[in-house]
């Protein structure tokens, strides 16, 4: 294994590719009690149209998402209750273009592991327990029916994107999901747990070589052919609706104002984009920034209003959100701000220290096991190393925020997506 | 693992010293009695005092001084501990090792939250009314917000049925109509009040040693007036004289069952290590009967699971359901528990449930944010013990132990949030 050090962050990894295809990596954590384990596969709810072997395919939606759910089943069993003989916490999830599988335990990490190869390694569902799990997630789909900030950015997305699947929500409908059998699922499996499309990260006081032996003994080693991927004809960044509402059972209206950027493929300048994408939307709205402070100031926002930078392969936006009795008053201010920032300068002050302050809060990001494991993933399948991130930052200029955001706020790349309080009858 | 101790009369620290962290954390603790007198005001108190300072005056030179601590964190913490209202601050900074310099952010921090608790922005004599007025809406609507997942709603407002006659019933948050009532000059009296008459708790997990904690946290608080203290205490009710059933109805398309029940027993008597045990076999992991049962073998939910609220001696159950299997699950949810009445817990779902739960202890030791809980929790109700002990004693529970604890459980309450036309 090569190993791959980071001494600024005082972090390293070791890193090993194996002849299957898959990357791992081990991020030592002496001292810790605790030892996670996770692998993330590069397949999410997006992915429902591809061609595979020259032949076009239409998976109904949420199928990645009930494929997660049935991974948990075992050749002699159910996966929950070996990792509980074990000790450990298992868990998944399944976002719009990832799939994880991952558990925490502090003693027996041997045997949990091997329960985690298990499951990810062959599927073992049979069409019964795929029928039984559907009113499951059925149940599942209907608690996010029931919650204001699913739908809230929900609608952002299928009113952004004309076209492209994030606009369609993770776990699919209760329709959608009717038509999914054991036989999709198992296509699914095939087409995307291929070795070469998934990688795996530990991090905990474990032996590194030692993980890269069991996975290697563990996980099958042929190689699928790679599915290639469709989101859609290509869109232009301007959103054809600027509005959407819905109303439900909550106490204020909640917004969500999300203005449409251009993202890159891929690579270091993927990551470049998300820190721009954020420092620009500190800079603008963050909470030592003017903006903030009047708007709070008049009550027009409280100190759950968050701003920051989001991108699913080829959607991207950044996005102003939190709980307003005038929603439209906070659209109209974050453009007037905008407009009076680009005309009279960015402050390069303002700008020094809010990358201090972000690349700080970046560093203290290293404690949270899960975060590290999610990000090296992410970056991983964008082709760009998450230790690259205090570099970006550092050849990030003043200038590179100041496009953007005259780049992106404008009306004409803006959705306000609002949550309103049911009439009270 | 350091000691509690005392660091001024009725202040106490403790302070872990660890360097596994890039992070540092503090919270500062006012333990009040639970009332609906002052839940209110103690609520919006920390919101008003992070509005300003009298260096910083504004929320952005405050945000701009965090931004230079390496994009500190630093919050308002307002917790409900059984009939014990905490109030206070809550910091997280970068280690000094990951600075530029080396420049010393816990002193900086310490000083912040120095200024924050004695050096309010004021006007005469009292608090500013503008901070006052806009922290008030801003309170309002956090309470009005509990409706907005209604999975907590439900659980809230079982609660809220079940303790009707018990201090516990008083929201965290407190409620609209006494917020609504505060005054700045009433604030203000208030805030003086509780600085000299409330027991305080300071967490500090982190690199430095113990004694440059104690010596920083002494600089911190010595502007701290101190009085005769009031007493916070919990009122334990232990077992529930019948069940009441209620129901609310909302435009939802999942219903929420929530049940509450006495246990007989809180997290200071030596019985409590089996009622966890039972928790964890019944409802408290993936592998517990209710998960299980009503999840896994029924298909009724997504989620069932069950809670302990260690300091009143209360259990939780909480479910989404479809409106129509209210009575399938709700019965099944109690032969369940029959079922752990009478013995039937299998070696292999006890010894899965105590694997669980020392192995969440253990994790918690390697989560600041886990660890400040449990050490305010320990110290509010009067305990010494360390997560290493509660370890020990979980080991010790016999199958018999765990039996026993379901039975000295009784149901008090059910409440069931359904659709309009259900």
């Amino acid at each position: 294994m090569r190993i791959v050090e980071a001494p600024r962050l005082g972090e390293c990894y070791w890193e090993e590719k194996l002849e299957n295809g898959l990357t791992i990596r081990v991020v030592p954590k002496p001292g810790f009690a605790r030892k996670y384990a996770f692998i993330a596969v590069d397949y999410g709810s997006i992915d429902t149209s591809f061609t595979l072997n020259g032949a076009r395919v239409r998976t109904p939606d949420g199928v990645a998402h009930y494929l997660e759910h049935k991974m948990f089943d075992l050749k002699d069993g159910d996966a929950t209750e070996r990792f509980a003989a074990g000790g450990a916490s298992p868990n998944a999830f399944t976002s719009y273009d990832m799939t994880a599988y991952y558990f925490s335990c502090t003693d027996r990490f041997e045997e949990n592991f091997h329960t985690l190869l298990d499951m990810i390694a062959e599927p073992w569902f049979t069409e019964a327990s795929v029928n039984k799990e559907r009113d499951i997630i059925g149940q599942e789909i209907r608690m996010y029916e029931d919650s204001p900030d699913s739908k809230l950015y929900e609608n952002l997305f299928s009113a952004m994107f004309r076209h492209h699947p994030v606009r369609v929500p993770i776990a699919g409908t209760v329709e959608s999901i009717a038509e999914i059998t054991a036989e999709t699922l198992n296509d699914c499996f095939r087409t995307f747990y291929a070795p070469s499309n998934m990688m795996l990260c530990v991090v905990g006081d474990v032996e590194p070589e030692q993980i890269a032996a069991w996975t290697e003994a563990r996980l099958r080693r042929e190689c699928a052919p790679r599915p290639v991927r469709d989101y859609g004809p290509k869109e232009t960044l301007d959103c054809e609706r600027h509005e959407i509402r819905e109303a439900m059972e909550v106490s204020m209206p909640m917004f969500a104002i999300g203005f449409r950027c251009a993202v890159p493929e891929g690579g270091r300048e993927s990551m470049k984009r998300e820190i721009v994408g954020d420092l620009a939307c500190e800079l603008l709205a963050g909470e030592s920034s003017a903006l903030y402070q009047s708007l709070y100031e008049k009550n027009l926002i409280d100190s759950d209003f968050s701003a920051g930078f989001e991108c699913v392969k080829g959607a991207g936006l950044i996005s102003f959100s939190g709980d307003s009795q005038s929603p439209e008053l906070v659209r109209q201010a974050i453009l007037a701000e905008c407009g009076r920032m680009l005309e009279q300068g960015l402050d390069e002050a303002a700008f020094r220290r809010l990358k201090k302050s972000a690349m700080g809060r970046r560093i203290r990001d290293l404690d949270s096991f899960e975060s590290i494991c999610v990000r090296m993933c992410t970056n991983f399948f964008d082709g760009v190393d998450y230790y690259d991130f205090p570099s970006v930052y550092e050849e990030i200029s003043l200038e590179d925020v100041r496009a953007f955001l005259e780049e992106t706020v404008r009306e004409e790349r803006l959705v306000l997506s609002i949550i309103e309080p049911k009439e009270q009858n | 693992m350091s000691q509690r101790m005392e660091v001024l009369p009725g202040v106490y620290l403790r302070a872990v010293q660890t360097d596994k962290f890039k992070t540092g954390c503090l919270s500062v603790n006012f333990l009040r009695p639970l009332c609906r007198e002052e839940g209110a005001m103690n609520a919006l108190l920390p919101s008003v005092l992070l509005r300003g300072t009298r260096r910083h005056p504004d929320m952005m030179s405050i945000s701009v001084l965090l931004d230079e601590l390496y994009g500190a964190g630093v919050g308002t913490l307002i917790r409900k501990k059984g009939e014990v209202q905490t109030w206070g601050f809550y910091a997280d900074f970068i280690e000094d090792a990951y600075t530029l310099d080396g420049e010393n952010v816990f002193a900086a921090i310490c000083d912040f939250l120095r200024e924050l608790l004695f050096e309010p922005v004021t006007e005469d004599g009292c608090f500013s009314r503008d901070f006052v007025e806009s922290e008030k809406v801003n309170l309002c609507n956090s309470i009005a917000a509990e409706i907005n997942d209604k999975r907590s709603y439900a659980v809230i407002r079982m609660l809220r049925t079940m303790c009707r006659d018990e201090q516990y019933a008083v929201s965290r948050l407190g409620d609209r109509a006494s917020v609504e009532a505060i005054t700045a000059e009433d604030l203000y009296a208030h805030y003086r009040r509780v600085l000299a008459a409330s027991q305080v708790e300071v967490l500090y997990m982190g690199w430095k040693p113990q004694e440059e904690v104690a010596r920083q946290i002494g600089m911190m608080l010595r502007g701290l007036p101190r009085a005769a203290l009031d007493a916070a205490g919990t009122k334990i009710v232990r077992s529930a004289s019948t069940a009441q059933e209620t129901a609310e109805r909302m435009d939802v398309t999942q219903g929420k069952l929530s049940l509450g029940f006495r246990t007989g027993c809180t997290c200071a008597d030596p019985e409590y290590p089996a009622l966890q045990l039972l928790n964890a076999v019944y409802g408290g992991s993936v592998t517990s009967k209710l998960f299980q049962n009503v999840r896994e073998r029924l298909s009724l939910c997504y989620y069932a699971s069950s809670s302990l609220e260690k300091h009143k001696g209360l259990m939780v159950v909480s479910s989404g359901i479809e409106f129509a299997n209210y009575a399938v699950a709700k019965s099944e949810i109690l032969r369940q528990l029959e079922d752990c009445r009478e013995g039937k817990i299998t070696s292999e779902e006890l010894e899965q449930a105590r694997t669980y739960l020392i192995s969440a202890l253990k994790t918690a030791m390697d989560r600041p944010g886990s660890m400040d809980d449990f050490y305010l929790g320990q110290a509010i109700a009067g305990l010494d013990g360390t997560m290493q002990d509660q370890i020990e004693a979980l080991r010790r529970v016999t199958p018999e132990d765990v039996a026993a604890a379901a039975r000295r459980i009784s149901l008090d309450t059910v409440y069931f949030l359904k659709g309009v036309n259900a």
